[in-house]
């Protein structure tokens, strides 16, 4: 159902393309931009995935995390913080900084181990 | 033959449905013969497996577990534990040996007479479970012959069966789904069945996590999920929350292929079946 209504927008659109030069470049851009917009989302996704600093702290403790941390742009610090939940009290606020992100993720990591540390004497 | 006990501190985290999944997989397409014993008073296990007419059937005719029991609490004339057992039972085509020992809402006030008796006698709380497990590992022995796996559904927190499920089984499964809440049921568990499994010098190892009721549009599941593998030894495999996984638990009347039953959830579910064989030495 959803198939087909698609491929009767699309004509539609294809047929408006062919007539209205105005229309078809402002679809261009749109398209030209959605694309970017993908790609900026996939390499940020690169950054994270599989990432987990909880993990990397035990494994590794402070300093093999903060190496692992090094080299990501700051949207990806941001994702890591959101996607670990490791800011649940929005300490972070609205301005931040690289060390500030960085800063935040190394403290809920460290006591996110300790207190693990503790459930297995629970 | 292999004693597993699927079990978790907290509920809602999909025991009773990995069990049902698994024996059927087990049978249906390993043929492996499998027998399900249900610990758990809210009987979902026995409901899911045979359906809601034969486990009223078996209730009236007193074929539960809580009747085997109560024969020893209360003193009725003794009947042997094959005759509890509701045999191929699972709605899958074929008749897989998935033979069954269902539980009733009674389950609870047998284990509560069992104390409330034995304890009156001047036995411990300690002397109580020992016999406890004894008589369950008797019974399940005098079976044992007849499968390859035995699966104990436990009911949530710990109860005296439960316990001596654990005692009796060579490797335990937890079922958790990926959030922290659930995380903290496997620590308040791990190191009580550890204690109970030493007895027979059974390890960490033997102490399995199954992630349950994944669902990738929450971020925070793919984080626990990580967790959970660096802190437990867990399976590959993770069960989705998955709406073929949910229909599955309706009982049919009329038999289906494993397939029907579990639609797009089917190579999950074998997936599953396939590692829990490995993991437990089955293959």
């Amino acid at each position: 159902m959803m198939e087909k209504t698609l491929k009767s927008l699309m004509a539609i659109v294809a047929e408006e393309v062919g007539n209205n030069r105005v229309f078809a470049r402002k679809l261009e851009d749109e398209l030209i931009k959605q694309a970017n917009d993908l790609t900026k989302a996939r390499e940020l996704e690169e950054q994270i995935s599989g990432f987990n600093p909880n993990v990397v702290f035990k494994e590794s403790g402070e300093d093999g995390l903060k190496q692992a941390l090094k080299n990501r742009s700051v949207a990806a610090l941001k994702q890591i913080v959101a996607r670990h939940n490791l800011d649940p009290s929005n300490q972070l606020g609205g301005r931040v900084t690289r060390g500030k992100i960085v800063e935040i993720i190394l403290i809920a990591a460290e006591k996110r181990a300790k207190r693990d540390a503790k459930l297995f004497d629970y | 033959m292999r004693i597993v006990s699927v079990m978790n501190m907290k509920g809602g985290v999909g025991k009773s449905t990995s069990v049902c999944m698994l024996a059927e997989a087990l049978a249906s397409q390993a043929s492996m013969r499998v027998l399900v014993v249900d610990l758990d008073p809210q009987s979902n296990a026995s409901m899911i497996l045979c359906g809601l007419d034969k486990w009223s059937e078996l209730r009236e005719s007193e074929r539960t577990l809580d009747s085997y029991f109560a024969q020893f609490v209360h003193g009725s004339e003794p009947r042997r534990f094959h005759e509890f057992i509701a045999p191929r039972v699972s709605d899958i085509q074929g008749e897989p040996v998935v033979d069954l020992v269902v539980a009733t809402p009674e389950f609870r006030y047998v284990e509560r007479d069992a104390l409330d008796k034995f304890i009156r006698q001047g036995f411990t709380i300690a002397a109580v479970q020992e016999r406890l497990t004894r008589l369950m590992a008797s019974a399940v022995e005098s079976v044992a012959s007849n499968y390859d796996v035995v699966l104990f559904d436990c009911p949530p927190g710990i109860s005296l069966f439960a316990e001596a499920a654990i005692t009796m089984s060579e490797y335990v499964v937890i079922p958790t789904i990926p959030d922290y809440v659930s995380r903290l049921g496997i620590f308040a568990f791990r190191r009580r069945a550890v204690r109970s499994m030493e007895k027979r010098r059974f390890t960490e190892d033997n102490i399995l996590t199954l992630i349950t009721k994944y669902d990738p549009n929450i971020v925070l599941h793919e984080s626990e999920v990580q967790s959970l593998r660096s802190d437990f030894k867990t399976f590959d495999v993770v069960i989705p929350q998955n709406e073929n996984i949910a229909r599955a638990g309706e009982w049919a009347e009329t038999p289906r292929s494993f397939d029907q039953k579990y639609g797009d959830a089917a190579g999950i579910v074998r997936q599953f079946a396939a590692e829990f064989q490995e993991k437990v030495g089955l293959l």
